[in-house]
């Protein structure tokens, strides 16, 4: 089994690269579909460009992801500390989001917003995305650990 | 050669520090930005989205400051993922930098001339050195 998983990580961190790349191209269709033009019409001046400016940085953090797992797998999977640093970081990054989603927002909000099918669909297959993201960069970081030997 | 190393090295510390420095300012933005009076004004969901915004670039920050202390031989360009990072982190802070001069409210600027001042050296200073790294590794 150990050797399975060490032998598909590269081509399993590709796919997850290529996943957030995916990610952030439908992502540009979030502040349309929740209203954040007129949300943040609503606040104060400086409160609205710290709101643009953190999405903007997470969409920008979210493509480094994408880039650096689908275009240079091998970097991530070399056994060197930071690369343990980076997936273990990647995989934490993902849980908590996937943690968030069902624990912290207020779904209930969003009803109303677009078609109801649209609305599950696309909450089903960001809950499968980072779930998959989740699993791919942790079994990352313990393949750099050494907890996953080939 | 032993002596630009090491400087790096120390440059590296302090460029960690600010980035502790940055991540603290989120603690104190809430209350001097008001932040509570104006996410009443929006719906839930959207306030639910603001605030783990704030929390991830926050986790951001963080980690950008333990790479600088714990990993300063990669981001010098030992490896290619640390000069990928060391890249990374000068786009982050060159946009950073960007924002605060033509982005940012200029009344709060005004209001704030110290602060504006500051940032803005803390920003150029990040910009500086991390674009450094990429071009000249150590590699």
């Amino acid at each position: 089994m150990s050797q399975l998983i060490a032998s598909s990580l590269p081509i399993l961190i590709r796919l997850a690269g290529i996943g957030q790349l995916v990610l952030i191209v439908a992502s540009l269709a979030i502040p349309r579909v929740l209203g954040w033009k007129e949300e943040t019409a609503k606040l104060r001046p400086l409160t609205r460009q710290v709101f643009w400016t953190y999405a903007g940085y997470i969409w920008a953090i979210n493509l480094a992801f994408g880039l650096l797992s689908a275009l240079a797998p091998s970097w991530l999977l070399d056994h060197s500390g930071l690369a343990a640093a980076a997936t273990s970081f990647i995989g934490v990054y993902w849980i908590a989001r996937l943690v968030i989603q069902f624990t912290y927002f207020d779904r209930h909000d969003v009803k109303g917003r677009a078609p109801p099918a649209f609305l599950i669909g696309g909450e089903a297959a960001l809950v499968g995305l980072f779930s998959v993201l989740s699993l791919i960069y942790t079994l990352a970081a313990l393949w750099n650990l050494g907890v996953i030997a080939a | 050669m032993i002596a630009a190393f090491v400087s790096e090295f120390y440059l590296l510390q302090i460029a960690g520090i600010l980035h502790l420095l940055v991540a603290s300012v989120n603690f104190f933005a809430p209350r001097k930005l008001h932040y509570q009076d104006n996410l009443r004004k929006v719906t839930p969901i959207f306030r639910d989205i603001f605030v783990v915004q704030n929390i991830y670039i926050v986790m951001i920050l963080f980690v950008m400051a333990g790479l600088c202390f714990l990993f300063g031989d990669e981001l010098m360009g030992r490896s290619a993922l640390g000069r990928f990072l060391s890249g990374f982190m000068a786009f982050f802070w060159a946009l950073r930098v960007m924002l605060q001069l033509f982005y940012y409210d200029p009344a709060v600027k005004r209001q704030f001339p110290v602060y504006n001042g500051l940032f803005l050296t803390c920003y150029c200073y990040l910009t500086a050195l991390f674009a450094f790294l990429v071009a000249f590794p150590r590699g």
